[in-house]
């Protein structure tokens, strides 16, 4: 295992960098760069100075170089560490990245534990329980988060909190809290602001949790050994938990390795939507406006752990079902 | 005994209604008939098929045209039909009030006064906009309307005084479609290469999850951008949905590939595999005709939520502005435009498409669902 | 030597007169300060008042009453923090008259002309200082022309305004608080153009003693001018919250993406009539929103009673809630306008590359068919809510070209001309041109029997020119024309719009004001792309006829272009006036020649009912002007 865990490890890398060169040509492509849409941005605010600095700003920010060579200088630097500026507000990629990243992992993995952590219970509860009252109303929950997108969602959740409480639920804190210590009052801060977040993202996640977590356990209660372990006198708890539940698993697991990625690669819309800290948002603006070196960054970021995540899922995956080897 | 039943093992007989004669049914039949059973399947597939056919002659069905406004009744809400006037009378047939329309210029609001005095009775196959229907067939009759100057705003107007009842029925069209193409390449590339790779495995299945990992890592949004910059101006917006979605849904195969391979893998060392390996069975027919039964199960229900998810993209792209655009309409269109606190507050109609999608949805599932139950003849 | 003030020549030496009398009195006035900081004068850390205010503080008259100190402002601005600049750092030489009739004094005390408008004198407020206490100079200025400008390591350019005829202008010192410009030709516009927003002077005013550190010239440890880029353009100027400002709030700290605060400048220059030290207000608390959160921002927390002044980020649908929760909010909504003459604003490109479709765009029949097709009345009830004014291409009404006796009237005839609804004239004219259905198929065909289809692009993103280019595709297809419409971003529009591809564009919310801010809105003059009648024409013009094409001789574009050249050159503002309005003539009687349909959109601006000294009239959209700036926050205050 451990052969194969290092392998998947080395072979990673070339991967990484097709990714990349993919990534990076793919953003070339519209025929707009940076600079044009600045220059555009400003001369209908009246700046017209701008245009006749076009060709001086493109210098400047490396972009009147062709693609293969800026691609090289973007790969090699990135190695090192330097992941270049942004265009847009002129600060290093990695600082803008490292300031929005606790936010990020905050909202995701509180989302994500609160979708499979409720999801998973209750799409258990569903499948022991089929077409009883409780499914039936766990179930058109569900289709009501599986079927209208997260940000709508979310909006919901906000004009409800806003029209209850008086309270306009947007971003993660205060106005006094930003850059504030952590003391206890700005926790519970954050907490009030976060419930909005992570029910509206968590919400779409959980419905999805839950209906595949029932169709998973449906399908094993419906094989043969479930009658055999009963018959063994075995009571139902221990049937379903200890054998159904970690046999319905397998798929649940392959879906482990986009949880990773879905930490920074999730709830896009609905982080903009809600004016989030996140790295998402910040990857939505960026990829629009062709800051080319965030974007580039935060791509590369969600590739690694869309491959990890994926590594993480086929190794649990041996991990938890013996039939299955890698040779 | 799953095994025996995938290995095509005779299938039981049944005894039919009038007994004596014992008729066997195929496994198809069986599985309709087990599907005939389940309720809910059911009223899935009643629900598409009305869905569908709705969308089919949306034209006729519709009150009103694709592009027709009423200008002075924007954002007006549900103005519908009644039955009962306001002395108390019963009429058989419904009706609707004449509507007059004029803004406060203190609040800003819009007033609306429903003039009780003017009745305009629903008729039927009205003579109203004309429209086209299945691409060939064109006509100006609607199934049913109001004459003169009574309007019949089932569900409210929108922003620019188009009724919303007829919209949803004109956004059904390219909803319920646009996705399918893009949803059965994606299931058929997934589910072969989900088979092949994991039957083999060594260094093909490796060259194949490599890929897949990077069409999964692919940054889709700047994929989006650069396809919406690459499509030649002359493509109308549906056009430019389908080769979008098409890429996409190429690019999302991998997805699947890997859930169908997972199972491939646990399913491969099991018996009935050996068994049919040591009768000699073909690997085709290995694969096609003992393992996918086993993994299909799993691939309907991701097949039933890759529709959804289809729809869903698309409301994700009209909100970032790369999908369908005006005068074209979708549902996710509609949705968009119901983006906002002012219309939640204000307008709270125009997020009936909601409940549209959710019962598209549901139906899927449902449907999804019945097919998964009765593809495994032995399951409760 | 001609004595200027913004206004015309005969008043100019009256008020000069009565404002050096002001000065004087307001001299030998005791002055007074927020609390705060006669604390900090009585602890000793700051100067005294008289000493931190200039010697000749500008006096501000307040919009209602003379105010309170004290108070937050709260606010909301979109992450490029334009909201906060445009209130922040608009402190150019000169700033806009609150009506928006010529420009007033501000960090220049005065300035003097000579009869040929080619030498400009320009005199600082003496004893003006940095918000650090450092005395801004006639120096300050040097080091940005000599330094800066003139040193092409540095990527900043001639200032807009300065190139005359391909020439940049000579800058001298004269003494520490004069400079002087002698420009290559005349330019009697340049105090306008320079007062524009916060591109302009408001951005060549810089602190030597601060920015010299960023030069590789003077600092050796410097490899670049990247730092010092940074720092000078207005786009990130305001994220550096140790560089020294002049205006009347300092930012004090800045978390990109959340918040900005800005404090009160002790050093600020202006007072009110009773001598005291302005601003009133303590600061600013202003939440940073992202793009696709910042309608919900603005309506739900104005709804709440949680902004104090908020006139951008308001969309028109939001006016009905707005107005509903007034009291509930504790706020009251203003209604400014957007400035704008047409939203969106139709452009038909005489350069298109077909020769047919030039030939009618070039016939005043088929344009005037096309404008009084319109049903402008449906168009403003769907989507301006019936708040914008149905009107033709003209220019806003503010001009100060238009605001004479003479101009008033000739502005009713021009904006009300051609807009009628009227579908059976479109027809008429249609036929008497030859634009007839020659093949039965339904739609007309042009003259020649070819066919005939108007495709308009646009950009997509702005919803009001989306929703009645729906509505006038149909009006057009309602009198025989078949149109098309066609959604581009800007960058695609753009180069076809250079190489002639674009038969007719829909602006969205165009403004323009005579000659100061894009007079091409009304002459082909300039190749850019808000530029009438096509940007080779214009090109044509700009380059003085060596590259683009030329517009058709005798035309109506041609004319434009001779009577822009005779506007810009009129030294007198009388002589300027009467120019322009010759060149307006042109568009009444040949036009109309680019083709409005709603205007004048208002905006909600949200005030809350504790601050005070905010005038009922402004202007949103065009950002030459300055707004809110101009409207002088300064001298607004909380009343308890």
């Amino acid at each position: 295992m451990l052969a194969y865990i290092g392998k998947r490890l080395v072979i990673m890398l070339p991967t990484l960098l097709l990714i990349m060169a993919v990534g990076f040509f793919i953003m070339q492509l519209p025929a707009q760069d940076y600079v044009s849409q600045y220059v555009a941005r400003q001369g209908q605010m009246g700046n017209t100075t701008a245009m006749l600095q076009e060709e001086l700003l493109r210098q400047q920010l490396g972009l009147d170089k062709p693609p293969i060579e800026r691609f090289f200088y973007w790969f090699f630097d990135f190695l090192r560490g330097d992941w270049g500026t942004s265009f847009v507000d002129s600060r290093p990629v990695t600082t803008i990245i490292l300031e929005r990243l606790p936010a990020t992992l905050a909202i995701s993995s509180l989302a994500f534990l609160v979708s499979w952590g409720v999801g998973i219970p209750l799409g258990v509860y569903s499948a022991t329980h089929q077409y009883k009252t409780g499914d039936v109303a766990l179930t058109t929950l569900a289709f009501i988060g599986i079927g209208l997108p997260d940000f709508l969602v979310a909006m919901f959740f906000l004009v409800a909190a806003f029209l209850a409480s008086g309270q306009v639920l947007l971003g993660l804190n205060s106005p006094e809290f930003v850059n504030a210590p952590w003391t206890l009052a700005r926790i519970l801060d954050f907490f009030s602001y976060a419930w909005l977040s992570v029910t509206a993202v968590a919400f779409t996640g959980m419905a999805l949790i839950m209906r595949v977590t029932r169709n998973n356990m449906l399908e094993e209660l419906g094989k043969p050994y479930v009658l055999t372990l009963r018959a063994k006198g075995l009571p139902e708890r221990v049937v379903i938990w200890k054998h159904v539940f970690r046999n319905a698993l397998h798929p649940l697991v392959t879906m482990f390795g986009q949880v990773l990625a879905f930490l920074i690669n999730g709830f896009a819309i609905t982080s903009a939507v809600l004016n989030l800290p996140t790295i998402q948002s910040v990857y939505l603006s960026a990829t629009f406006q062709q800051d080319i070196f965030l974007a580039g960054a935060i791509l590369i970021l969600i590739a690694v752990t869309v491959m990890v995540g994926n590594l993480i899922s086929d190794v649990m995956l041996a991990w938890l079902d013996p039939r299955v080897r890698y040779d | 005994m799953t095994e025996l039943a995938a290995a095509g093992a005779l299938a039981p007989a049944t005894a039919d209604a009038d007994a004596g004669t014992a008729k066997v049914l195929s496994v198809r039949q069986l599985a309709w008939r087990k599907f005939r059973k389940n309720r809910l399947a059911v009223f899935g597939l009643v629900v598409l098929a009305l869905m569908y056919l709705s969308a089919a002659f949306a034209g006729f069905l519709a009150p009103y045209g694709d592009r027709e406004t009423h200008a002075q009744f924007a954002r007006v809400g549900p103005h519908g039909l009644n039955l009962v006037d306001t002395e108390g009378q019963f009429h058989l047939t419904p009706f609707v009030y004449g509507l007059e329309r004029t803004m406060d210029r203190k609040t800003f609001k819009q007033v609306l006064t429903v003039d009780t005095e003017k009745r305009y009775e629903l008729r039927w196959l009205v003579k109203g906009a004309p429209y086209t229907l299945l691409g060939f067939i064109k006509s100006d009759v609607h199934l049913f309307g109001v004459e003169g100057d009574g309007k019949l705003f089932l569900l409210g107007t929108d922003s620019k005084g188009r009724d919303l009842f007829s919209r949803i029925l004109y956004g059904a069209q390219v909803s319920l479609t646009v996705g399918l193409v893009g949803v059965a390449l994606s299931l058929f590339i997934g589910i072969s290469v989900g088979l092949i790779t994991g039957y083999y495995g060594g260094w093909f299945d490796e060259i194949v999850q490599r890929i897949i990992e990077m069409t999964l890592a692919f940054p889709q949004i700047p994929l989006w951008l650069a396809l919406a910059a690459l499509v030649p101006p002359t493509w109308n917006s549906i056009q430019i949905y389908f080769a979008i979605s098409l890429v996409l849904s190429i690019l999302s195969w991998g997805a699947l590939a890997r859930q169908v391979r997972a199972m491939v893998l646990s399913l491969k060392t099991s018996d009935f595999v050996r068994a049919a390996k040591y009768a000699n069975a073909s690997t085709g027919r290995i694969m096609f005709k003992h393992l996918l039964p086993g993994t299909m199960s799993h691939v309907l229900v991701v097949a039933t939520l890759t529709i959804p998810a289809m729809i869903l993209g698309e409301t994700a792209l009209s909100f970032l502005g790369l999908g369908i655009k005006p005068p074209m309409t979708s549902w996710g269109l509609l949705l968009n435009e119901a983006q906002s606190v002012q219309v939640i507050l204000e307008l709270p109609w125009l997020l009936f498409p909601a409940v549209f999608v959710v019962l598209t949805i549901i139906s899927f599932n449902f449907v999804g669902d019945g097919l998964r139950d009765a593809a495994d003849p032995f399951s409760r | 030597m001609r004595l200027m003030t913004g206004r015309g020549s005969a008043l100019a030496s009256a008020i000069v007169g009565i404002s050096l009398l002001a000065t004087t009195v307001a001299m030998a006035q005791t002055y007074s300060e927020a609390p705060a900081l006669a604390d900090a004068v009585k602890a000793g850390s700051l100067p005294p008042v008289e000493q931190r205010i200039s010697d000749n503080p500008l006096v501000l008259t307040p919009v209602e009453s003379v105010g309170t100190y004290g108070g937050t402002i709260r606010d909301i601005t979109k992450a490029n923090l334009d909201w906060s600049k445009i209130i922040l750092q608009v402190e150019p030489f000169a700033r806009w008259e609150r009506d928006l009739n010529g420009v007033r004094p501000n960090v220049a005390e005065s300035w003097e002309w000579n009869d040929a408008y080619t030498e400009l004198t320009l005199n600082f407020r003496k004893g003006i200082k940095w918000s650090d206490g450092v005395p801004l100079t006639a120096d300050d200025f040097m080091f940005f022309w000599n330094d800066v400008v003139l040193d092409d390591s540095v990527p900043v350019s001639f200032p807009a305004g300065t190139v005359i005829n391909g020439e940049p202008p000579k800058v001298e010192k004269i003494d520490e608080d004069t400079i002087k410009f002698t420009f290559a030709g005349p330019n009697p516009l340049f105090m306008e153009l320079s007062s524009r927003a916060y591109y302009n002077s408001a951005q060549w005013l810089i602190p030597s003693h601060y920015m010299k550190q960023f030069l590789p010239k003077y600092n050796p440890d410097m490899k670049d001018t990247s730092e010092f880029d940074k720092r000078y353009t207005m786009d990130t100027r305001i994220q550096y919250t140790d560089m020294p400002t002049l205006a009347g709030w300092m930012v004090t700290s800045f978390t990109p993406g959340q918040r900005l605060t800005a404090e009160r400048n002790p050093y600020y220059w202006k007072v009110d009539t009773e001598g005291h030290q302005l601003p009133y207000i303590d600061g600013f608390d202003t939440t940073v929103v992202t793009d696709d959160a910042v309608s919900q921002a603005v309506l739900l927390n104005s709804i709440a009673g949680k902004l104090d002044f908020q006139s951008r980020e308001f969309n028109l649908a939001d006016v009905s809630l707005l107005m509903e929760n007034q009291e509930k909010g504790n706020y009251t909504v203003k209604l400014w306008d957007r400035g704008d003459f047409a939203w969106p604003w139709m452009m038909p490109m005489y350069d298109y590359k077909d020769e047919g479709i030039r030939d009618l765009f070039y016939t005043p029949e088929f344009r005037r068919a096309l404008s009084v097709a319109m049903d402008r009345d449906k168009y403003n009830n769907v989507a301006a809510f019936g708040l914008a004014k149905p009107r033709q291409f003209a220019l806003s009404p503010l001009s100060p070209e238009l605001q004479t006796e003479e101009g008033k009237a000739f502005y009713d005839k021009w904006v009300n001309s051609y807009i009628e609804y009227d579908p059976e004239q479109a027809k008429a004219w249609l036929d008497q041109i030859g634009v007839v259905d020659k093949d039965g198929d339904g739609w007309r065909d042009r003259p020649d029997g070819s066919r005939l289809q108007m495709i308009v692009d646009m950009m997509p993103g702005d919803k009001q020119t989306a929703d009645i280019m729906d509505l006038m595709k149909e009006d057009w297809d309602a009198v025989g024309i078949e149109t098309l419409l066609n959604q581009a971003d800007w960058g695609t529009l753009s180069d076809r719009q250079k190489a002639g591809e674009v038969m007719m564009r829909a602006w969205g919310s165009a403004a323009g004001w005579g000659l100061l801010s894009a007079p091409t809105v009304w002459a082909p003059v300039e190749n850019a792309e808000w530029t009438m009648g096509g940007m080779s024409i214009a090109l044509n013009y700009q380059s003085g006829g060596k590259e683009g094409e030329p517009a058709r001789p005798g035309s109506a574009l041609e004319k434009l272009q001779q009577a822009y050249s005779k506007a810009v050159q009129a030294l007198d503002p009388n002589d300027r006036n009467a120019a322009l309005l010759e060149a307006y003539q042109i568009h009444l009687d040949e036009g109309p020649l680019t083709i409005g349909t709603v205007g004048e959109d208002p905006t909600p601006v949200v005030v809350s009912n504790r601050l005070r000294n905010v005038p009922s009239v402004g202007l949103i959209g065009s950002w030459d002007m300055g707004f809110p700036a101009t409207a002088d926050p300064e001298q607004f205050y909380f009343a308890e």
